[in-house]
């Protein structure tokens, strides 16, 4: 087992997920949004786009099969499992301008200094940081020109998994979004594992009894 | 006042002043037009379609809608449009989409024309924003999502004015493109200084 973390609400975290390796991201205690950016490990500009993966998969939403692609429309990891709600892939997350602009008050926290944290051994700028991938969150686009999140569907025990089709540097922000039903307005805690794809994943029971030790 | 005729795979890079009008009009129906703004104090703060159109709950253009940068300042504002299908949330067109789309392309993809004007400021590719798709139309049909053909008819328009000093670069799309033959022009850009 290369990585076994929770992730407490509004926290973040790295990892590297080389080929033959899965990550798996587990909803601990419901209706919480990571918000996840991946690269190649030996070429940054082999990064996530969400257009390619759209259009690539022929699917707006990143359902179980279809593979995240690269701006350079390579194969980067696989969704093997996603077992609530939609697979968003957006250009950018929440951050503190954001959050200004939608409910006037400065400097809270968000996914995009969360992901420029996780990202600082990596040298990572905010550029590098707003193509992402956000398992379970829903977004809706109305007819009439609307622009919608609504409330997740996870629940406890949900679990979104990515295998690795190349070396892979993940980052993933425990969305701290509180302010809008991204989650829920109550930003809880997520369980990231990474490790061969043919090993045994963790269950809630056992990630809820070794928090409950921690 | 100035204008441009754009044919498909090619771009314009226009620098306006806080008051300064700009317009997009399409000459043939089909066509799509990508729009990126950088800020004139720092190209790094950008046109974020993000932030657009979540702080204006919004995932086309509309007339009296403000264009924001990453970092909330506004950078355009929607005056006046006769077509309100565009799009807010793809990427500019590259290369290697377009050939793992099987599309024929023409000219230079809308993210080649904006990562080389950017290469000119000494910024790297990563810096390429999320472009305004005027026109841009995708959506799911028989189970599947896919780019469709522009929305614009001829004639069709969308006149901006700038918020602030910035650059503003308009690419005639080549990877929805509204003519056949790559010598037409498709795409007219019009800017005038209204405050001077
Ligand atoms: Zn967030
Ligand atoms: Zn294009």
């Amino acid at each position: 087992m290369r990585q076994d973390v929770l992730l407490e609400p509004r926290s973040y975290t790295a990892s590297e997920v080389e080929v033959g390796e899965s990550l798996r991201i587990t909803v601990v205690d419901g209706q919480q949004v990571p918000d996840i950016v991946l690269w190649a490990r030996e070429d940054a500009g082999e990064r996530l786009s969400p257009t390619a993966s759209q259009l690539l998969n022929g699917s707006h939403l990143m359902v179980p099969g279809c593979v995240l692609y690269s701006h350079r429309a390579s194969g980067l990891a696989r969704v093997d499992a996603c077992t609530a709600g939609a697979g968003v892939i957006v250009g950018g997350s929440c951050s503190a301008p954001l959050n200004y602009a939608r409910f006037g008050i400065p400097d809270t926290p968000n996914c995009r200094s969360n992901l420029l944290a996780a990202g600082a051994p990596y040298g990572v700028e905010e550029a590098d940081v707003q193509h992402i991938y956000c398992p379970f969150m829903t977004i809706r686009r109305d007819d009439d020109g609307s622009y919608v999140i609504d409330l997740p569907e996870a629940e406890p025990g949900d679990y979104v998994e990515l295998a690795a089709l190349v070396d892979l540097v993940v980052l993933t922000s425990n969305c701290p979004q509180e302010r809008t039903p991204t989650n829920a307005f109550n930003p809880s805690r997520l369980h990231l594992w990474v490790g061969p794809s043919d090993a045994s994943r963790p269950t809630l029971d056992a990630i809820v009894a070794e928090a409950a030790h921690a | 006042m100035p204008d441009v005729t754009l044919t498909a795979g090619s771009a314009a890079a226009i620098s306006l002043s806080p008051g300064d009008a700009l317009s997009v009009r399409a000459i043939v129906a089909g066509q799509v037009a990508e729009l990126v703004a950088h800020s004139a104090a720092d190209p790094r703060e950008r046109l974020s379609t993000l932030l657009t159109g979540l702080a204006e709950e919004a995932h086309t253009l509309r007339e009296g809608m403000t264009l924001w940068s990453q970092e909330y300042r506004p950078l355009l504002r929607v005056e006046e449009l006769t077509n309100d299908e565009h799009d807010l949330a793809l990427e500019a067109c590259t290369p290697w989409l377009g050939r793992a789309l099987g599309a024929e392309l023409v000219g230079d993809c809308c993210w080649t024309s904006f990562r080389a004007w950017l290469e000119g400021e000494g910024l790297p590719e990563k810096w390429v924003p999320y472009p305004v798709g005027i026109f841009k139309r995708a959506d799911e049909r028989d189970g599947r999502y896919g780019l469709r053909p522009g929305s614009s008819r001829p004639g069709d328009l969308v006149r901006f004015s700038a918020a602030s000093a910035c650059t503003v670069l308009v690419s005639a799309c080549p990877l929805t493109r509204g003519a056949a033959d790559p010598a037409a022009p498709v795409i007219e850009v019009t800017w005038n200084e209204q405050n001077s």
